[in-house]
């Protein structure tokens, strides 16, 4: 699905290409900061999004991730792909963020719900074998919100954002081992919450 | 109700060697666990299918006041400073010093990046 920006006011920033605007910046270009911005700001932005389940965290995380990047752009050097920086950058901050206040996160597996079966048996009585039918954009947005932070954060990391568990414990401080056991718990509960009747089902954004 | 004694893999040691979703590489047990216990089988399907609904989300976009939020930032902080051949007007958008012009269809193939 394609959405065009809405542009009212002024052109945003045309450059030849990243490299480009990361050298003009380097000088501080404010044209060349919003071309980056521009970029990748949808990236940026779901991940906080998706981490925190709440737009106005969502901004303020966003906003303190490209702060971040901005404010240390004159020592990038190019080793690695900037948007690979930026985005390790950008789960930094959100995942200091969830630290501060406090939130569960995949090392404490006793802090969150335990699902009710683990196993394949919950699928005996319940009224749809398999998700089919009930797995639309919106419902699917609302489950992963409804997720229990740490289970979310792990979903995202690994299944949304596409991170290696060796990589997710490196950056949340757990085992590999642990972070698989989460992540699958999540894919659990995710696919509960898929199946589940939504009371709110028929708001539609 | 599946029959674990009778598999030679049990469910939860199956679900326990997914890995990527939808990017499965299943070993021959596993093969056969899954010919043999339905409920696996639905699991993979409900895998299979979130995995392409997640592949169709499309990334939101935060509001046009971030931007100016960041930018006001950095204005202060002196990280964006005036460029040289840049007079920045109101009307006119600001030029960068070595600008190529390119269309402004480019702008929808980039914003998806
Ligand atoms: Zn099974």
């Amino acid at each position: 699905m394609r959405q065009q920006t809405a542009i009212s006011k002024r052109v945003a920033p045309e450059f030849e290409d990243e490299a480009q605007a990361i050298a003009l910046a380097q000088q501080g270009s404010a044209d060349a900061f919003e071309y980056l911005y521009q970029l990748h700001k949808r990236r940026v932005y779901s991940l906080c999004l998706r981490m925190t389940g709440n737009t106005a965290e969502a901004e303020d995380l966003a906003q303190e991730a490209f702060l971040q990047l901005f404010r240390k752009i004159a020592t990038f050097r190019g080793e690695s792909a900037f948007s690979t920086w930026l985005h390790r950058l950008s789960v930094n901050v959100v995942l200091m963020h969830l630290r501060r206040k406090g939130l569960p996160e995949v090392s404490l597996e006793e802090t969150l719900q335990p699902l009710q079966e683990d196993g394949p048996k919950r699928d005996i009585g319940e009224k749809d074998k398999t998700l089919v039918g009930s797995l639309d954009r919106v419902n699917l947005e609302r489950a992963i919100e409804s997720l229990p932070p740490g289970y979310r954060t792990i979903f995202v990391l690994h299944d949304m954002e596409g991170y290696e568990h060796n990589e997710i414990a490196g950056m949340m401080g757990c085992s590999i081992g642990n972070s698989k056991s989460q992540l699958h718990k999540a894919r659990m509960k995710l696919r509960d919450l898929l199946r589940a009747p939504h009371p709110h089902r028929g708001t539609r954004e | 109700m599946p029959a674990e004694k009778t598999t030679r893999m049990t469910c939860e040691a199956l679900q326990a060697s997914l890995g990527n979703l939808g990017d499965w590489c299943w070993s021959p047990a596993a093969q056969q666990h899954l010919n043999e216990c339905a409920s696996c089988r639905d699991l993979v399907h409900d895998m299979d299918l979130l995995s392409r609904k997640l592949r169709q989300l499309a990334a939101p976009e935060p509001s046009p006041a971030l931007w100016e939020r960041i930018r006001f930032q950095l204005e202060l902080e002196g990280i964006i400073r005036p460029m040289p051949q840049a007079e920045e007007t109101a009307a006119a958008p600001p030029m960068p010093p070595s600008p190529k012009a390119r269309t402004s269809s480019a702008r929808s193939s980039r914003s998806r990046a």
